[in-house]
């Protein structure tokens, strides 16, 4: 049998250098044993990279790239796709834990110097990487066309007006129409396809460049021979055991969260003839959105803006310092990168609050910072080698460079946990969860079958006389528990399969009220506090002195009272009513997301195995490790 | 260089090939949801039955009807042809007439040459398949021709108020 296996690879080995490959790259390529955690977020970059793109194949095979279905298409994977949620939650929380893995591991670049001679390539073919991310990013936030998808695309193909002398043209050939329509939402697609396959090509150039000028390190210096140790199985075991954590956590999101993620505007279909109140971009390109925003003419903008993602590219020529290990040993720099991440921060909340003079001001302070530091780094950085050299440190670079255990200062840590924290605190500004919560009513939900199950009595009953929830049907009404004869009684003549559609003809409730009342399906995410927003809009009900039926918390709301709460005397009378309102919040809870249920109990069997999983990598790696002497100091 | 160290290769391999192992499976899990999501979604799976009235096809009428996509012939058979087709068993795929319908009146037939497919035409003693000629009575039963096998006869039952539901329910 391994005899057979020996001739087949020996046979192998003539045609194709599989076993020199093997041996080359991974069970005997050299990397410094020293690589904190820190290191793996390149590997990690790579996985979510493969995920995208297998969830990406999948979600295709049941998207539709018409503006007419696209939106459709979504609550289709959603709803009716088997396992279609978990696919769409996947991709759509994996574009923005990539961000956060790429981000983390350019930090780690800038904080360690790793960006320096001979390393340089590698900087800079990350940097387009980058770009080519952030492009499918953004063509991919087009495809659910949704209102923030639709508005996001608006703006950011109006930037390109500022090309000279033929911006308008360029804007128009970009879309390929006069406003992003059908036309753009088809060619996104297909760029969104393609630019993945080339992001795989450069991730090639970017790793042959790794295998060839080597790891960099913590100590910013070249190991000695015997601190380098093979690739397999020590660092794949790391990484691995690394990649486990992540998993937990980004699964956490994925089953429990996923709408953290997905702004609540883009749960309303694209309306070319309307914009949303506030739109800004999704968190990972809030920093440079603030920047856009902040200088006061839009080609200038346009050009901050873009200079502010390729001033990276200028770092090796920027940094004169020849001192090694970037921040870990120079405190000016130490300090220029903690201005900095502190700045980022402070851009991506300016960048996620509505434009005023106050965060106009704080957007243009920091910007000024964001690239000031930037050309701050050349003027400091051969002052503080000098400056580093005369006090004394002085045992001669070279022999600090053989060794990590007499540093030029007491080493800090990469600053990991400040960056996490602040990566939560964008999170949370970003998403800017409070801001349109604080009017609603102060109630809990319960979101059990039977809340659900009384609150679809009454939607059916009152609501439906002028809403529709298109995207559930009867057959739905049966599996969240109604009989059979209630739903035989609801449907009448209609076929079990038929979307649950307004008994008033669309037209015919425009005529009366003066809009088309919108449809239900996913009330519940479409707006800020979803089910409390539905709770609190159906129980603000109340007649003003004129005897005119009002709604305190939305004014000039052209929906009429519908479950008579204004005409309740007392809180006797009005207690029946706000339960019916309570039992309505649950149902279009559950409306919205029928598949929550499935999703959880998945939720608990994934982190559960992958809790295991990753304990087992842990004790293997404490195993693989074990074999390795402790680094002896020189 | 591990010789002075707790380094049990036994037991390393041991938990080597169990953590192979689980993560071997977790790939197998994670790709079960992949190839689910490529079968018939819940909407395609929910019309997955079909409904025809029975009183709308006269004696001797055949009613083409759409069944998960596929044609299904529903035959009124006349008391001459229920006795015709009683007294045969069909030639390269003997089979009594009795066992492949659930009222003598009713045939119901998928409405597919079990040869290569094709749909084949209504003639006055059965169907004939225009593409390669094989010749099927009105029990649906392979008489000649290239077609290995009778016409499929769908899952279905009748419900109240002479109306038949196709497909399993």
């Amino acid at each position: 049998m391994s005899n057979q296996r020996n001739r087949i690879i020996a046979w192998v080995d003539q045609r194709f250098p599989l076993t020199r490959f093997i041996k080359q790259e991974l069970t005997e390529y050299p990397t410094p044993r020293n690589l904190s955690y820190w290191w793996g977020f390149g590997f990690l970059a790579g996985f979510m990279l493969v995920l995208q793109i297998v969830s990406g194949l999948f979600l295709a095979m049941h998207y539709k790239p018409d503006a007419a279905l696209a939106f459709d298409s979504v609550q289709h994977i959603m709803r009716d796709v088997n396992y279609g949620w978990l696919l769409r939650y996947l991709h759509s929380t994996g574009a923005s834990a990539f961000f956060v893995v790429i981000y983390l591991h350019m930090a780690r670049t800038l904080y360690y110097g790793s960006y320096r001679a001979p390393r340089e390539l590698m900087w800079w073919s990350g940097q387009v990487l980058l770009l080519m991310l952030m492009a499918t990013a953004f063509m991919g936030y087009l495809l659910p066309w949704g209102q923030m998808s639709y508005w996001g695309a608006q703006v950011i193909t109006n930037l390109f007006r500022a090309t000279p002398f033929i911006g308008d043209e360029v804007v128009i050939w970009l879309r390929g129409d006069y406003v992003v329509g059908d036309a753009t939402l088809n060619r996104f697609f297909a760029l969104h396809y393609l630019l993945p396959f080339l992001i795989c090509g450069l991730v090639m150039i970017h790793l042959v460049a790794l295998h060839f000028v080597k790891s960099s390190n913590p100590s910013g210096i070249n190991l000695r021979a015997r601190d380098n140790i093979p690739f397999h199985p020590y660092f794949t075991i790391k990484d691995f055991f690394g990649l486990g954590i992540f998993l937990i956590a980004f699964c956490g999101f994925v089953f429990f969260a996923p709408e953290f993620f997905i702004e609540t505007d883009n749960n309303i279909p694209a309306n070319p003839m309307q914009t949303p109140p506030h739109i800004q971009p999704e968190w990972y390109f809030l920093p440079f959105y603030a920047i856009l925003r902040a200088v006061p003419n839009t080609v200038g903008g346009v050009v901050a803006m873009v200079l502010s993602i390729l001033v990276f590219a200028a770092m090796p020529y920027l940094d004169r310092s020849r001192i090694p290990g970037g921040a870990r040993y120079r405190p000016v720099y130490r300090i220029l990168f903690f201005i900095f991440v502190i700045d980022i921060f402070v851009l991506s909340y300016v960048g996620s609050e509505p434009l005023s003079d106050n965060t106009t001001l704080a957007g243009q302070i920091a910007t000024v910072v964001y690239f000031g530091l930037f050309l701050l780094i050349p003027l400091v950085s051969k002052p503080e080698e000098r400056w580093l050299r005369k006090r004394g440190l002085p045992k001669p670079l070279e022999e600090l460079l053989a060794s990590e255990d007499q540093p030029l200062k007491k080493p800090l840590p990469f600053p990991g946990p400040l960056l996490v924290i602040g990566a939560v605190a964008i999170l949370l500004t970003a998403l800017d969860v409070h801001a349109a919560e604080t009017k609603l009513a102060e109630v809990k939900i319960d979101a059990s079958p039977a809340a659900a199950q009384r609150g679809a009595q009454v939607v059916t009953q009152v609501c439906m006389a002028c809403h529709s929830l298109k995207y559930l049907t009867f057959r739905d009404l049966q599996a969240l528990g109604m009989s059979q004869a209630e739903v035989d009684q609801l449907r009448g003549e209609q076929a079990i399969n038929t979307p649950l559609l307004s008994m008033t003809p669309p037209e015919a409730a425009k005529e009366s009220y003066g809009v088309v009342p919108p449809d239900l399906s996913l009330m519940a995410k479409a707006r800020d506090g979803g089910a409390r927003y539905v709770y609190t809009l159906l129980t603000s009900f109340h007649q003003d002195a004129k005897g005119d039926t009002q709604n305190r918390v939305f004014p000039g709301i052209r929906m009429p009272d519908p479950l008579g709460y204004s005409s309740a005397a007392d809180a006797a009378q009005r207690r029946p009513i706000e339960q019916q309102a309570r039992d309505v919040a649950a149902f279009l809870l559950w409306a919205a997301d029928p598949r929550a249920g499935e999703r959880h109990r998945a939720g608990y069997i994934v982190i559960g195995y992958l809790a295991i999983f990753t304990g087992l990598l842990y004790l293997l790696k404490r195993r693989v490790w074990a074999r390795l002497p402790p680094m002896e100091p020189v | 260089m591990s010789k002075d160290l707790p380094f049990d290769p036994e037991r390393r391999e041991w938990l080597g090939k169990l953590t192979t192992a689980v993560g071997a499976a977790g790939i197998a899990g994670a790709c079960w949801p992949l190839i689910r999501s490529m079968n018939p979604t819940v909407d395609v799976v929910a019309k997955a039955n079909t409904e025809v009235d029975l009183a709308a096809i006269p004696p001797g009428k055949v009613e083409t009807v759409a069944w998960q996509g596929k044609p299904v012939f529903v035959l009124h058979r006349t008391p001459e042809e229920i006795a015709a087709m009683a007294a045969s068993s069909g030639v390269k795929d003997p089979q009594p007439d009795a066992a492949r319908v659930q009222k003598p009146e009713w045939l119901v037939v998928v409405g597919i040459c079990t040869h290569l497919g094709c749909v084949p035409n209504r003639n006055e003693n059965g169907w004939l398949c225009p593409c390669h000629g094989s010749v099927y009575d009105n029990s649906g039963r392979i008489l000649r021709g290239p077609a290995p096998r009778n016409l499929e006869v769908p899952a279905y039952k009748f419900i109240a108020a002479g109306k038949i539901i196709i497909g399993k329910t």
